[in-house]
């Protein structure tokens, strides 16, 4: 749509403009002499989730739709993309339909201790909505999937593999009324993370 | 007078900022000067604590400033690379020499779908642009989800900070707004109650929304990919359902690799809020089924900015706000004393390159104190460019005539030892004999606001020679 000259007008004008190269420095490098912090990644994780504001249950796999059905008390309205973990409602043809969602319930591929937030990939264009949409969301997470920084979860997500994924870091949030915290701004009012502990073995920390 | 008062003051588009004017208008409410000061500086605390959790957070800040001098050193090659990787990725992408350019660019896709109701999450961008009235003069309904510019949206202002843009309004004001446009209870000032009232009548808008503009945060060169970061969810929100997905970035935002976005993301959130990351990055790879996805490239005068080798390096800003929350001239003088897009040190030094003439006020609205440069999280050395564009405005003639006669006589009488000695002399009888009021008054704007010092009972020359001269 836009006009060629345009394109090649502003990269022109970049490439004349260009200060002398820069050499990109070794992210990777840097990163690895960082310290991980001593102590039990999934506490730490734990730690920094309920400082954003997100509940945080803890249970063992062949529990998780016992603790669901507990997290879901009162909801009516509850899609789920987690086997096991039926949905109430039948998924509609539209998006704009799942507006008074109560509940959406999914999986995180991986956890970040130091900020206690989920990475979610959501293919799907209905999950997607139904993950901003609904009042609750309801996160589970293997422990195991817990890395200790970012760096360490970019090093495992391949943004390529999905064409949407968010990393969640507790219920929808704003302080734009003189600085005052409310939790549920235009998103979820709540999010419980669901930490499944199935006794695995801990992924290596990069 | 109010901020609200203070923007009309200086956004005139002729007249060129008057940042002293406007700021004297907004300290003139004391008690409101104060409290902005404290709620500022309050999110700088912030910033601190978080900071000093992190054991590396000077690496960091090293890496995120490398990262981006290589990239805007290679900028043409990243934005071809992105364009390519965006375009494979079902995105398409246009170019927008300046804010005209992006403006018509915006209009056309939506009237191309026939699309009427726009809703849009935090976007400075297309604040620069002046991109609402342009599409609300045809006919389009642009709505402002994010809570604080929703605020001062209905309240016909602009932001007055990049992260926080109703940061200068009080509860009550906005409790008055809500009244007047959602019809909330009159008297009703509580966040809570009020944040509540704006989600039922922002997801109504949502829900009928038939495009949604986005800001990018980072726009990854590698696979095309668009970092979407907020508190809210209310970019996801828009762009969850509504069927156009327009994104609209400044070219100094695309980055290499996603392997960098680790880097800026501990930074960001912590630089802005002092929050560890924000309750939603998102991360765009490509139009979901059935949505068209637009990524408008802007340059506006950004090219021009990448080409001045003392200035260049402000391109590397991610947005935080942390230098706002630093600066003791931001924090008494409110976001609208500038006159600018975007305020503060970091305004102050992008600001003058789009019109030296017009802006020429902002370089000088700094105590160069370098408080900025210290907490950003890309290094950006702003206080250093602040002097640097003094130096400009100065050798381009925008200093007005006063100052100039002013800085005249002191270089004159600084160069000059026994004209210096004489005015020396005169200043201490002054300041012994004259009534106060009027030696106040002779020391001009300096004296305004502050009590003259004693008058010393001789010069330092005069006590240098009678202690120690003689001994040396």
């Amino acid at each position: 749509m836009t006009s060629r000259s345009a394109r090649e007008r502003i990269l022109v004008a970049v490439r004349e403009a260009r200060p002398a190269p820069v050499d990109a420095p070794d992210v990777g490098s840097a990163v690895a002499g960082f310290d991980v912090p001593a102590g039990d990644i999934a506490a730490r994780f734990i730690e920094a989730a309920r400082g954003s504001g997100a509940r945080v249950v803890r249970g063992a796999r062949h529990d998780v739709p016992i603790l669901i059905a507990a997290a879901l008390s009162g909801a009516t309205r509850i899609l789920s993309a987690v086997p096991g973990v039926a949905s109430s409602i039948v998924l509609p043809g539209e998006r704009k339909l799942l507006a008074d969602l109560d509940a959406f319930v999914c999986e995180a591929t991986l956890g970040v201790a130091e900020s206690g937030a989920a990475w979610l990939s959501v293919p799907d264009a209905m999950q997607r909505a139904a993950l901003f949409l609904a009042a609750h969301l309801i996160v589970v997470l293997e422990r195991r999937a817990i890395v200790a920084h970012l760096h360490a979860a970019y090093a495992r997500i391949d943004l390529r593999a999905q064409s949407f994924g968010v990393l969640v870091a507790g219920p929808s949030k704003t302080a734009d009324i003189e600085q005052s915290l409310v939790i549920g701004a235009q998103g979820p009012m709540q999010l419980t993370l669901l930490l499944v502990d199935d006794g695995g073995d801990d992924v290596p920390v990069r | 007078m109010t901020p609200r008062g203070a923007a009309l003051h200086v956004v005139s588009p002729s007249a060129p900022v008057d940042h002293a004017a406007a700021a004297a208008a907004f300290i003139a409410d004391e008690v409101r000067a104060d409290w902005h000061d404290d709620s500022v500086w309050s999110v700088r605390e912030k910033r601190d604590r978080a900071a000093a959790a992190i054991p590396e957070w000077e690496r960091l800040r090293e890496l995120a400033s490398r990262i981006k001098e290589h990239a805007l050193s290679h900028l043409d090659e990243y934005l071809e690379q992105f364009e390519r990787q965006a375009t494979s990725n079902g995105m398409e992408v246009h170019w927008a020499r300046d804010a005209g350019e992006h403006n018509a660019i915006v209009h056309r896709i939506l009237a191309g779908a026939g699309a009427v109701r726009l809703v849009k999450s935090k976007s400075m961008l297309t604040e620069e642009c002046g991109l609402n009235p342009y599409l609300e003069s045809r006919g389009i309904d642009v709505v402002d989800s994010d809570l604080g510019e929703r605020i001062v949206q209905l309240r016909g202002e602009s932001p007055s900070h990049i992260v926080m843009p109703a940061i200068h309004l009080r509860k009550a004001e906005i409790g008055e707004t809500f009244h007047e446009h959602l019809g909330t209870p009159a008297g009703l000032t509580d966040p809570t109650a009020l944040a509540g009232a704006a989600r039922g009548h922002l997801r109504a808008r949502f829900l009928t929304a038939q495009a949604a503009l986005t800001g990018v945060n980072f726009a990854v060169a590698e696979n095309g990919c668009l970092v979407v970061c907020t508190n809210e969810g209310n970019a996801d929100l828009g762009t969850a359902l509504a069927p156009i997905h327009i994104a609209s970035l400044g070219i100094e935002k695309v980055i290499p690799r996603s392997a960098d976005l680790g880097v800026f993301l501990r930074l960001l959130a912590r630089s802005a809020t002092g929050q560890p990351v924000t309750a939603y990055s998102s991360h765009i790879h490509a139009a979901r089924a059935g949505q068209a996805l637009h990524v408008i490239l802007v340059d506006n005068g950004r090219s021009r900015q990448l080409g001045r080798s003392g200035f260049w390096r402000s391109l590397k800003c991610i947005r935080c706000g942390a230098c706002m929350n630093s600066c003791p001239i931001y924090r008494r003088s409110g976001g609208h004393s500038y006159g600018s897009t975007v305020p503060g040190p970091i305004g102050a030094v992008l600001t003058p390159g789009l019109d030296l003439g017009h802006y020429a006020a902002l370089p000088f609205a700094s105590t160069l104190c370098g408080s900025c440069t210290a907490v950003c999280p890309v290094k950006i050395d702003l206080d250093a460019q602040l002097l640097l564009w003094r130096q400009r405005v100065t050798e381009a003639g925008h200093v007005p005539a006063a100052k100039v006669a002013a800085m005249r006589a002191s270089a004159k009488l600084l160069g000059h030892p026994g004209l210096f000695r004489v005015a020396g002399a005169a200043a201490r009888l002054a300041l012994r004999f004259l009534p106060r009021r009027l030696s106040r008054m002779l020391s001009g704007s300096w004296g305004r606001d502050r009590e003259l010092p004693e008058a010393p009972a001789q010069s330092f020359r005069a006590w240098y020679q009678a202690n120690r001269a003689e001994r040396s």
